[in-house]
């Protein structure tokens, strides 16, 4: 018994050897929360990296955050970021790092090194935004909205959903940008994040061609991609008709898509939109306008997504993953399926049905 | 459920360290090809196992594997083949904490020695390994109460999630019609394999399972070896997974949850297998140190610390040795495939011994 207690106690003592492990203690850590990268004019160190380090504070409260950004020209992203700890008395601490951007032009030339980077890097989460800013990254980690609690916290919000939901924004995880990046069958799409001054405004994207920024969609495009994807649940459209205008809202929605080969290659896409409408220039609204109105709401929207997908194909671009949903539903060998759809994708028709479903007319008629 | 529950443990134990096994590695590496073939073509064929081993040692009261080799083999045959499967049981063992503290050292701890990480799990299993095996068994309970619910809200977490790609996985099930290769079914059959430790804990936990058990067994082994598998290529893609040096551990990464305390899953996840593999190296060595403990006519407590002390000594050889994922994942992909061979040639003996001693006595 005796024996085994001293057994016990030597045991006891070894986890003083646990203190060696290196481990820094809260206030001697600079948390790093978003990171930039952007192209340098300078072409022997082509990375311009800047670090947005939030700096802590007693008391949180709206507009009274504070952060520094950090920046420095480096010939590699690891080297930038070894290099900006010269000017800092802290060690780096990625664990928050939750909004990652390219700068524009870096997006614009060639993303895939940096990209590598931010996955390969074991300290950044794979749950970090990605973005792309304007006209810079750096100026995107300098903007301080007034109305922001923590630092970077606005996008996080903006991203998460968790605050505002608008209809303009794409988000998109960092592993998610990877998967589509890497996929045959799509094309990924950041979201275009643009500086200004005291808030961001996020309402165009990109779609990249698996190197570079290859498509800008305009906020208009960019509703009807997020209404494909349906990663928003709330929407308005407009219809313009003999000079007056309607605006549609839309809540209820469901897509679907299919393809069929023969006789000519065609992808189906059915949208069922439900909502009401919310504004009306035309003043009063009849039951038998109600009818006409979805009617031709219906033909407007099916006419702008068809042009969007058309858009996207003459610019061998699939950010709707029809490549994808072509391999998911088809039993051949991979190469044979990814050769197939290189083929057909080219020559693909689209039939898009719209369905729109006008439950009222708001408040008044 | 009597005492057939614990049977249910050592089975579900297995299942549930399969991603520390590199299981999903080896299936991944063939999505395109025989992995979903392989995946479903093993649920038969370790259930075939499965069956006819607990089938036979029911048939002996207290069966246990050492007894029925005395009675039946020659010495000649019986010392190297316990030694044989006591070495491929250490193994087992040896693969999972070493993997897992590569992980950590990965993921948790980049600056903490490695050596130190893994000298600390295996001490603490050597302090629980050389117990008898009810008491090893009790532990593996109480853990048991304690991390299955967390992992079954993380599966439901990861099936419901918004994030999860389901043409991606679509992609990988319509790869189904290919024949199944040796090395995928070799690593599924992993997950059933639990059976096995039965050899040794069968003495004090005998278990009468009826077709219903078996049932059950079947279908929990399916499902998870289908989640294991696909769910990986529903986060991370059908391209870009085998990018992944730990897909499981990135899966888990990819995992957010909004509304909890903390954000990312990675943090429980490597918590949950830090239970989950240590125990697994507990009941294995615990079978592999009794094995070679009942070649001498007494059982000592003294001899089965010093066997796992050799089994120590050999696990922290295999980290110098195995430097890097890629040798740990050509190691153990091997491994599994000798396993199954082992298990083939352990049941073999069971119906042959069961049979003979019967006769005999």
């Amino acid at each position: 018994m005796k024996r085994r207690r001293l057994a016990l106690f030597v045991l006891l003592c070894a986890t003083l050897l646990q203190s060696g492990c290196e481990f820094k203690d809260l206030d001697k850590r600079f948390f790093v929360v978003s990171i930039g990268v952007d192209k340098s004019k300078d072409p022997k160190k082509p990375y311009h990296v800047s670090l947005k380090v939030a700096i802590p504070s007693g008391q949180v409260q709206m507009g009274k955050e504070s952060f520094d950004v950090y920046a420095v020209d480096d010939s590699t992203i690891s080297n930038a970021v070894q290099h900006l700890k010269a000017n800092v008395d802290k060690e780096f601490d990625f664990g928050h790092t939750k909004m990652l951007v390219f700068g524009k032009e870096l997006a614009e030339d060639d993303y895939r090194d940096a990209l590598d980077w931010m996955v390969r890097a074991r300290f950044l989460q794979q749950i970090a935004w990605v973005g792309v800013g304007s006209p810079n990254a750096e100026e995107v980690l300098r903007v301080k909205p007034n109305f922001e609690r923590l630092p970077s916290n606005a996008l996080f919000l903006s991203f998460g959903q968790i605050g505002v939901e608008s209809e303009f924004t794409v988000s998109r995880y960092l592993f998610d940008f990877f998967r589509a990046n890497e996929e045959p069958g799509s094309s990924p799409v950041l979201p275009i994040i643009k500086a200004r001054e005291g808030h961001f405004t996020i309402d165009n994207a990109y779609v990249m061609d698996g190197k570079r920024a290859k498509l800008r969609l305009n906020a208009d495009e960019t509703v009807l991609f997020n209404t494909l994807v349906r990663s928003q649940n709330k929407y308005e459209y407009v219809l313009e008709q003999d000079g007056k205008r309607f605006v549609f809202h839309a809540d209820q929605i469901s897509v679907s898509r299919s393809l069929t080969e023969s006789p000519k290659p065609t992808a189906t896409v059915k949208i069922k939109l439900g909502g009401t409408l919310v504004e009306s220039q035309d003043q009063v609204v009849k039951e038998q306008d109600l009818l006409k109105v979805s009617d031709q709401l219906g033909r407007k929207i099916q006419k702008d997504i068809k042009t969007l997908l058309e858009k996207f194909r003459d610019q061998h671009l699939d950010p709707y993953e029809f490549g994808l949903y072509y391999r998911a539903t088809h039993w051949d060998d991979v190469d044979q399926e990814v050769a197939a759809w290189k083929k057909m994708y080219p020559s693909l028709q689209f039939d898009v049905q719209v369905k729109v479903n006008l439950r009222g007319s708001g408040v008044i008629e | 459920m009597r005492e057939n529950r614990y049977f249910f443990y050592l089975v579900i134990l297995n299942m549930l360290t399969n991603v520390v096994m590199f299981v999903p590695h080896v299936l991944l590496e063939n999505r395109f090809g025989s992995g979903m073939m392989s995946a479903v073509v093993a649920v038969p064929v370790s259930m075939a196992l499965l069956i006819v081993f607990t089938k036979q040692i029911q048939k002996v009261e207290g069966f246990t594997l050492s007894k029925m080799l005395q009675a039946t083999f020659p010495t000649w045959i019986r010392v190297p083949f316990l030694v044989l499967l006591s070495a491929v049981w250490m193994t087992a063992g040896a693969m999972s904490v070493v993997v897992y503290t590569e992980m950590t050292r990965r993921f948790l701890s980049p600056e903490t020695s490695s050596l130190m990480i893994l000298t600390i799990l295996l001490l603490l299993v050597i302090g629980v390994s050389y117990l008898e095996s009810d008491l090893v068994m009790y532990g593996v309970e109480v853990l048991f109460i304690f991390v299955v619910p967390v992992i079954v809200f993380l599966l439901g977490k990861a099936l419901f999630s918004k994030s999860m790609n389901w043409l991606e996985v679509s992609d990988i099930a319509t790869h189904l019609w290919s024949l199944p290769d040796l090395k995928s079914v070799g690593a599924a059959t992993f997950l059933f394999s639990g059976f096995v430790n039965m050899a040794i804990f069968g003495r004090h936990f005998p278990s009468r399972l009826k077709p219903l058990h078996y049932w059950m067994l079947g279908v929990m082994g399916l499902s998870v070896i289908l989640t294991s598998f696909l769910i990986p290529i529903g986060f991370l893609g059908s391209f870009s997974v085998e990018r992944y040096a730990f897909p499981w551990m990135s899966t888990a990464d990819s995992m957010r949850m909004e509304f909890f305390f903390i954000e990312r899953v990675v943090g429980p996840f490597l918590l949950l297998y830090l239970i989950l593999s240590t125990l697994c190296t507990i009941v294995t060595w615990h079978v592999g140190c009794q094995l070679i403990d009942s070649l001498f006519s007494t059982p000592r407590k003294m001899r089965r610390v010093i066997i796992l002390a050799v089994f120590s000594l050999s696990a922290v050889g295999m980290q110098k040795f195995l430097l890097n994922e890629h040798l740990m994942y050509r190691f153990t992909s091997n491994w599994l495939v000798i396993r199954l061979a082992a298990e083939f040639l352990l049941i073999a003996s069971v119906v042959y011994g069961v049979r003979r001693w019967k006769k005999s006595s």
